[in-house]
């Protein structure tokens, strides 16, 4: 049953309670233990740790590519946990936008059809006006016919940010988006998912494990050993505010 | 870091642990393509000293002294003759022959076997032993006695041996007897044969089957009494002393023999002439040839394979090859373990390759001992052609490897450890497709943009499979070609009359002999048409001669007329139609002029050769080379106006060809009868034995290529894993990724397709125009290749190219998907 919050929306991701142990070698690996976590539409949360301390696992179980061992995970109020392989992976294209580390863009294709194909697997109409607007959007309409190797690493996230907008699907997850990239780049490719989203009304989960990077969220979430130990609402910092 | 070898084995072992999968399937094709080349590598030698064995332990002769159709000469002058000519001495044996047509009719019961032969009168001597094996008969070109006795050193009693092969064929077991033409009756005492009926070749280089071409070998007074030519002869053998002069003693005795015997129409050939000993050496050479050329092929296609795991190995390697690079590890130790990978592969390769090797020979030195004709099969493996095969086999792997290697290496450090090297590597020639973008979306774009993008790896997978598809289409071409030379054949043999007989008579016969008389009642015949068929040659205006059979027209009405394909059917006395690859052979075209060398009659059973001056009306449409045909007024340029010696028939209505033959085979006069199919029938019946390995050889081509292709979708999905990851990150379901992958496998798989058959058609042309033309002049094979072949080829390169990356499914299915996105390559 969704529950409503506080203020009266719905959350779009509900964590219950959801922990994923690995049982390794006779010991437990606790990556992620009894968290609770809401986001509603529109929030620009980043999760903040350290290495190890479970970022990657939590995102990974609210992105539907990992089971969680115990809880339960609604997304848009239905309860995920227990759906069949076909109902993740319908899931994923109508709910989920992924962003990652290594971009992990098509070499064979363009930087505008990559784009496309995240409009193409969501279906929306007309896939290559969407993503012709979606690469405007982050600044790289002339780049459009260019290959991969053919753009730097921050064009690179850029065409993989506008690839997770333009399947035009409520939440994006985004695993340590700047972790290839120099700091003033990545604080701009954060800064752009930041607007971006806010227009669009999307929830966004950003991993980072860079205090600093992290001051550009509307709210912070602190992991630590596969539990949340923070979760405070921020004011954005403008990229001037930070320093490197 | 650089601790001793033991750390590098032990990392490159596990190296293979992750591969064992591509390494083993690599190493089998590797095997494929040693085991072949290393199991055919013997088989030349294995033919040439089977040959050897055989010509040198019968004694094959030297010189012979062949008489022209319907020439005689009495018993002992032939021998007389030589032994007065100069130089005599230089002559170690002699010994005459009387060789005849005949039919032979060795039915029993529950069988009919009724054929065309011949029957050679031999004078015998006490039999030998080499290896084992009876020699018995002549004392040049002897007869090995393969089962049962051979002839008595000593008598005329009709006791005979005959041709194993055709006894095989027709089910025949010495003990037998058989019947000849005239009535006569033959005890077959044993089978065996001698250098000239090893390969079985008909009057005039016409091509006959084992089954379909009896000899029977009898004591030469026999032969005389059989064939009712009592005390007389038609041909010597002779063996030379070692050192003496064949071209010289040739000469002085066709000299002699034409002063002491004119009108006896002969002429001395040599063992070069014997059709079934060229046949067998060329036959060897070329086929080795040609096996050579698959083996190579196979291997070709394994060393892309190799070469294609091992680039893919050393690129994954780079960045450890760099992090190596960087902490001051030698080039030559970072080398060791891509290298130790080829090493790997190549050990598998030849491992495999030699049990293949093995197999492959011990198959063939089988089929070496069933099918060879030789009474002596020389079947040692030679080891160090094997070893230096197998060495070839081992040699490849390791420079497919080296190349990689030695490029990886050479980067620097930075390169090869800059963070996302591999994913921001080029496009490839993708930004060539990417001017023409395909309907469908993005994923529509991919399978083709993904074979752009890695150009070099597309281009050794389609090399590779088009090399494997390649030996198959060629193969299956060359019977392809064999049964289109059969139909057209066929079509031109069976046009007018299919059920018509070819009756040959005895000797040439006046038109109206006594003999003759009784055969058009309509009990016999429907209808007859009586003309002439003899043995001739063709010189061509630059000294190019071919051997033919030349029929004239009968005076009436004919039962079967030759159609002109080019230029018109024959007219006049002194006009010819030949068969296309005779003009061809010969250099003349329509309207050209040639020499007709043929037998003209002056007497009785005397007989000259004649040249005389025909033209070239045109050529007809019979694959064969030998058929020429003159219009009836050519009887009388041969001499032979009114006379025949062979005639067309049609049996009546009702009548079934055995019987139709069993009835005429009585009749006095007849010596041999044949039925219109029979060359297609014989021709067909040998291509069946051919098709089976030929279906060998393309389920294993059909394997290889599964090899190869399973190969490299294996090595792309491992290279695309994280490609294929990001898309089920995106709920792209699994049947998706697997159709572009599919999709992006047929396309590789067509061109493979394509440049199969390209390559096929390249080695079909090159067997039927060059190999089996030097082989099998006689036959001009219509080289076709058939719409089921390329229906194979499509079958064996697309097919087996989008049926590989289903093998992938459960891998994909499998995949760990956060863990694949994570790793960093
Ligand atoms: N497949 C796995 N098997 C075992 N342990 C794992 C696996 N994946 C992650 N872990 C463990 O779970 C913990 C959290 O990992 P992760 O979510 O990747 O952390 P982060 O992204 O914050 O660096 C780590 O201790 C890691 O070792
Ligand atoms: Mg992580």
């Amino acid at each position: 049953m969704p529950r409503p919050d506080r203020d009266g929306s719905e959350p779009l991701i509900d964590l219950r309670g959801v922990s994923r142990h690995y049982e390794i070698g006779g010991g437990t690996v606790k990556a992620l233990d009894e968290v609770d976590l809401r986001v509603h539409p529109g929030e620009f949360v980043v999760i903040l740790g350290a290495s190890g301390s479970g970022k990657t696992t939590l995102l990974n179980v609210i992105g539907a590519l990992d089971t969680p061992t115990a809880g339960s995970l609604l997304i848009g109020g239905r309860e995920i946990t227990g759906a069949s392989r076909r109902e993740l992976f319908a899931l994923r294209r109508h709910e989920i936008g992924f962003i990652f580390q290594s971009f992990n863009l098509f070499p064979g294709l363009t930087a505008l059809e990559n784009v496309q194909f995240g409009a193409d697997v969501a279906a929306r109409p007309d896939p290559r006006a969407a993503a012709r607007d979606v690469l405007e959007r982050v600044g790289l309409g002339d780049r459009a016919p260019h290959f991969p190797h053919e753009l730097s690493g921050g064009e690179q996230q850029r065409v993989a940010i506008a690839r997770a907008l333009a399947a035009g699907n409520p939440i994006v997850l985004a695993d340590e988006p700047t972790g290839e990239l120099d700091f003033a780049t990545g604080v701009q490719i954060l800064e752009l998912l930041h607007d971006v989203t806010h227009t669009a009304g999307t929830a966004v989960l950003v991993v980072t494990h860079n205090r600093e990077i992290a001051r550009v969220a509307d709210r912070i979430v602190e992991l630590s050993s596969g539990g949340i130990v923070a979760d405070e609402p921020n004011v954005p910092a403008a990229m001037s505010d930070l320093r490197w | 870091m650089a601790r001793g070898p033991r750390f590098w084995l032990r990392w490159s072992w596990r190296d293979l642990r992750t591969r064992w999968p591509l390494v083993v399937a690599i190493g089998l094709l590797l095997a494929g393509g040693i085991g072949l080349a290393a199991g055919l590598a013997s088989m030349r030698d294995w033919r040439i000293g089977s040959n050897d064995a055989s010509f040198g332990a019968l004694r094959v002769h030297d010189l012979r002294v062949e008489a022209e159709e319907g020439a005689y000469a009495p018993a002992g002058a032939l021998e007389r003759a030589a032994s007065r000519i100069a130089g005599a001495d230089g002559i170690a044996a002699a010994t005459e022959r009387l060789i005849s047509p005949t039919q032979i009719d060795a039915s029993a019961a529950g069988r009919t076997v009724i054929t065309p032969g011949q029957i050679i009168g031999v004078e015998t001597e006490p039999a030998r032993e080499v290896d084992g094996v009876e020699v018995s008969g002549p004392s040049v070109d002897s007869i090995a006695i393969r089962d049962g006795r051979g002839l008595p050193a000593r008598g005329d009693e009709p006791v005979g041996v005959l041709d194993p092969q055709y006894a095989d064929e027709n089910g025949i077991e010495a003990p037998a007897r058989i019947r000849v033409a005239g009535g006569g009756t033959v005890a077959v005492s044993g089978l065996g044969n001698s250098p000239e009926t090893f390969i079985v070749i008909g009057p005039g280089g016409s091509f006959s089957s084992e089954a379909d071409f009896g000899t029977v070998f009898v004591p030469l007074a026999a032969a005389q009494r059989l064939t009712g030519r009592r005390d007389q002869v038609n041909d010597l053998a002779i063996a030379l002393e070692p050192g003496a002069d064949p071209e010289r003693i040739a000469a002085r005795l066709e000299r002699r023999i034409g002063r002491e015997l004119p009108g006896f129409a002969m002429s001395v050939t040599t063992t070069a002439d014997i059709d079934g000993r060229r046949i067998l050496y060329d036959d060897a050479d070329n086929d080795q040839q040609l096996f050579d050329v698959f083996a190579f092929l196979i291997l070709a296609g394994a060393a892309f394979g190799a070469f294609n795991l091992i680039s893919r190995t050393v690129e994954a390697q780079r960045r450890e090859i760099g992090i190596g690079m960087a902490l001051g590890v030698e080039r030559r130790r970072l080398a060791v373990r891509p290298l130790l990978l080829g090493l790997q592969i190549a050990i598998v390769g030849v491992a495999l390759g030699v049990l293949v090797g093995m197999a492959v020979n011990a198959w063939l030195r089988g089929l070496l001992i069933d099918q060879l004709p030789l009474p002596f099969v020389d079947s040692d493996v030679r080891w160090g052609r094997f070893a230096a095969r197998a060495a070839i086999g081992f040699a490849i792997p390791l420079l497919a490897a080296g190349w990689p290697v030695w490029r990886g290496l050479r980067v620097t450090p930075i390169e090869a450890i800059r963070v996302g090297f591999r994913t921001a590597r080029g496009g490839g020639l993708a930004p060539l497709l990417a001017r023409l973008p395909l309907p469908g979306g993005s994923l529509a774009q991919m399978p083709s943009r993904n074979v752009m993008r890695a150009p070099r790896r597309t281009l050794l997978t389609v090399l590779a499979s088009a090399a494997v598809i390649s030996v198959a289409v060629s193969m299956s071409g060359m019977l392809d070609s064999f049964r289109a030379t059969v139909d057209r054949n066929d079509a031109e043999e069976l046009r007018m009359a299919p059920d018509r007989l070819a009756v040959n008579l005895a000797g040439f016969m006046p038109a109206d002999a006594p003999e003759l008389r009784g055969l058009d009642d309509p009990a016999v015949a429907e209808r007859t048409a009586g003309r002439l068929a003899l043995p001739a040659t063709l010189r061509s205006p630059g000294g190019e001669e071919i051997e033919v059979v030349v029929e004239t027209a009968p005076a009436g009405t004919p039962i079967w007329s030759p159609r002109a394909s080019a230029g018109s059917p024959p007219r006049g006395p002194r006009e010819i139609l030949i068969a296309a690859s005779a003009a061809t052979d010969l250099d003349v075209e329509p309207g050209g002029r040639l020499t007709l060398i043929h037998p003209e009659r002056i007497g009785r059973d005397r007989f000259r050769t004649a040249a005389t001056p025909v033209t070239v009306s045109g050529t007809h449409a019979d694959p064969f080379r030998f058929p020429a045909f003159m219009s009836a007024a050519g009887a009388a340029t041969l001499g032979l106006d009114g006379w025949i010696n062979a005639i067309d028939l049609v049996p009546p209505r009702g009548v079934d060809e055995d019987a139709a033959k069993r009835a005429l085979l009585t009749r006095p006069g007849v010596a041999t009868i044949e039925s219109a199919s029979a060359l297609g029938d014989a021709l067909e019946q040998g291509l069946d034995e051919f098709a089976a390995v030929i279906r060998v050889v393309v389920a294993i081509a059909i394997v290889l290529v599964l090899l190869i292709a399973f190969n490299a979708t294996a090595i792309s999905s491992d290279e695309r894993a994280r490609e294929y990851a990001t898309m089920f990150a995106y709920g792209v379901p699994v049947r998706t990724v697997l159709r572009m992958a599919v999709i992006e496998s047929l396309i590789i798989g067509l061109l493979a397709t394509a440049a199969g058959i390209g390559l096929g058609l390249l080695i079909l042309s090159w067997v039927i125009n060059v190999s089996l033309e030097e082989v099998l002049p006689e036959l001009g094979i219509v080289g076709s290749l058939s719409f089921g072949t390329l229906v194979l080829a499509a079958i064996a390169g697309a097919g087996a190219m989008a049926l590989a990356p289903l093998l992938t499914v459960r891998r994909l299915r499998r995949m760990d998907v956060p863990s694949t996105l994570r790793v960093v390559e």
